[in-house]
């Protein structure tokens, strides 16, 4: 009985040893949404879009207003804050997040584009309101250019065929020439008044 | 060896209190009495501060603030599957380890008084536990009750000692952190192990102590070998309290991390909720302090005063060689400086070992100087008090 003793002290030791390795393990494979996965572990969302809050409906305004209540929560770190008539990226790259565009079958009747064996043409819509002199950005979605853009107005840009599907939308803004506007010296390129994203009948 | 004055440490009046720190029924009764003494001063406090403010809410609606929201929610609910609170929703009670909620819980359930009420007389018999084991570990490594009296004077009376009533986990990791170095000193190592799992199940901190017992073992092992990897290993893993006693000090942390997993989904999520606190990557906390500290207008420097202080004593600690408290009073100032300086004070005063430090340097001081840093220490205990009931972002 007393030699039994320390083998199991032993065995004791063993066993808690190797599932304190395993419980590290499950660190480097959190089972979280994008959301969280975006916002708490990667750090890349401004906002905490609540669990589901990234997730899109085809033709909904995606608001950029600091007077709509509903203003979005897609934003990635290089915003500047909200204003009135919209909001200016910050710096050279600024990033929106959507999921749930490419797999989420809510979608079939959420925009234009849901009739039938017919044609979609997947678009995105941004209403700009100003840009900075002498500014440009250019947009891609999921890392592939699909446009540019170099003045206020509103452009309407279609995803490539064949495009990278993933769980998420990743729509990037890549800005030459950002910097301060007028008196105000915060770091600014274009100002997004509001963002759409559809399905076109062809 | 400390240089305490033998004037008066001689003295008779004061051997017969030596005797009784020595009996421990006595001692105790000593420390109980001290304790009750210094709550009924923080309530006595309270009763001056609502008369002069005209506070109608009740003693425990002043001193509950703060984080003690989330401990109730904690016993109340368990632990949330996603974040609910803060400006953004983004806040959850994630950060918090749950050895102390759920010790509460399971008291709650026999004595179910109020939550706050339950807090303030739990954690006063932790405070005083604590304070017991402290004095028996003095007197172990120094062999000095007047360092021991010291010492449980600044922490009875002394700055932060509220924080140790509060439903708050300040006392019972005091006590777990206090009876962690009496065991492993006593070599009671199966004892040591469990107390370092308690404190590792309380706060993150307390997986920490895995390395003042490297540091134990080190300079046990140098102080009567020469290196031999044989000997170096063998003496380690033949002693299988030790092995079981170490392997058990991350128990705490790991089977939360567990819990998050399988409630979370992430069980890294009480690191990963800070940023619901606005608390970024840890950086150079010589850098967070250095910032801190040329904030001279704001609460901030005052926090960061705090952190000199830890490096102090880390400081005094190393300087006497006791390379395991050295090595917990040094993480446990830089690794919360890492983050922030918020904090820092209550994380000081609640780990035993910086404060330990403190009193050792205070062997080379006047009977004078001691009693006025008594003083100096109880006016700023009663300072940081009425902060607390004023709910000022300095006492944080």
């Amino acid at each position: 009985m007393k030699k039994m003793l320390p083998v199991c002290g032993y065995a004791v030791s063993a066993l808690l040893f190797l599932s304190y390795v395993m419980i590290l393990g499950t660190s480097l494979f959190p089972k979280v949404c994008a959301e969280y996965r975006l916002y708490y572990i990667e750090r890349e969302l401004q906002d905490w879009p609540g669990y589901g809050g990234l997730q899109y409906r085809l033709g909904t305004p995606v608001v950029f207003r600091s007077t709509e209540e509903d203003r979005t929560r897609r934003r990635g770190n290089s915003w500047n804050s909200f204003e009135e008539d919209g909001c200016w990226t910050y710096g050279g790259h600024s990033a929106l997040y959507f999921s749930g565009i490419f797999q989420n079958p809510g979608n079939e009747d959420g925009g234009a584009g849901n009739a039938g064996e017919e044609e979609k043409k997947r678009y995105v819509e941004i209403d700009v309101q100003e840009v900075r002199e002498g500014a440009v950005s250019q947009v891609c979605a999921n890392g592939e250019p699909i446009g540019q853009i170099a003045s206020a107005g509103t452009f309407r840009f279609e995803f490539p065929q064949g495009m990278p599907e993933g769980d998420i939308l990743l729509l990037e803004f890549f800005t030459d020439g950002f910097g301060p506007v007028g008196e105000d010296a915060r770091s600014q390129g274009i100002k997004v008044r509001e963002i759409i994203i559809d399905d076109a009948v062809e | 060896m400390m240089r305490w004055n033998n004037g008066y440490r001689n003295a008779d009046g004061w051997k017969k209190i030596r005797e009784k720190l020595e009996d421990t029924k006595w001692l105790v009764c000593i420390v109980f009495a001290m304790v009750a003494v210094s709550r009924l001063l923080v309530y006595l406090n309270f009763l001056i501060w609502s008369g002069r403010n005209s506070f109608d809410g009740g003693f425990f609606d002043a001193l509950s603030i703060y984080d003690t929201a989330w401990y109730k929610s904690i016993i109340g609910d368990g632990y949330w599957t996603e974040p609910r609170w803060g400006d953004q929703g983004d806040s959850a009670n994630w950060a918090f380890f749950p050895f102390y909620p759920l010790l509460m819980k399971g008291i709650h359930v026999i004595l179910p008084f109020d939550y706050d009420l339950l807090a303030f007389a739990v954690n006063s018999v932790f405070f005083a536990f604590a304070l017991v084991l402290a004095v028996k570990y003095i007197l172990l490594t120094r062999e000095d009750w007047v360092h021991a009296l010291v010492f449980v004077f600044l922490m009875a009376f002394g700055v932060y000692n509220f924080y140790f009533s509060l439903l708050y986990t300040e006392a019972p990791f005091l006590f777990f952190v206090a009876a962690f170095f009496y065991c492993m000193e006593r070599k009671q190592y199966l004892w040591m192990g469990v107390a370092g799992a308690l404190a590792s199940g309380t706060r993150n901190l307390g997986i920490m102590l895995v390395f003042p017992l490297a540091a134990h073992y080190l300079t046990g092992y140098f102080g009567s070998n020469r290196f031999r990897l044989k000997t170096f290993f063998g003496n380690f893993f033949g002693n299988v309290r030790l092995v079981l006693g170490t392997v058990l000090i991350p128990f705490g942390f790991f089977s939360y991390m567990l819990h998050l997993y399988f409630r979370v989904g992430d069980s890294m999520a009480f690191v990963h909720i800070e940023r619901a606190w606005g608390k970024g990557d840890l950086t150079n906390p010589f850098r967070v302090l250095w910032n801190s500290l040329v904030n001279v207008d704001s609460f901030v420097f005052y926090l960061s005063l705090w952190g000199v202080w830890g490096i102090y004593c880390a400081w005094l600690l190393l300087c006497s060689k006791r390379w395991a408290e050295f090595v917990m009073a040094f993480l446990v100032v830089m690794i919360p400086l890492a983050a922030s300086v918020i904090g820092v004070p209550r994380y000081l005063i609640g780990c035993f070992v910086p404060l330990l430090g403190f009193t050792d340097g205070m062997g080379r001081w006047r009977k004078s100087q001691i009693f006025a840093l008594c003083v100096f220490s109880f006016v700023l205990g009663e300072i940081c008090l009425w902060g607390w009931f004023d709910s000022a972002a300095f006492v944080m």
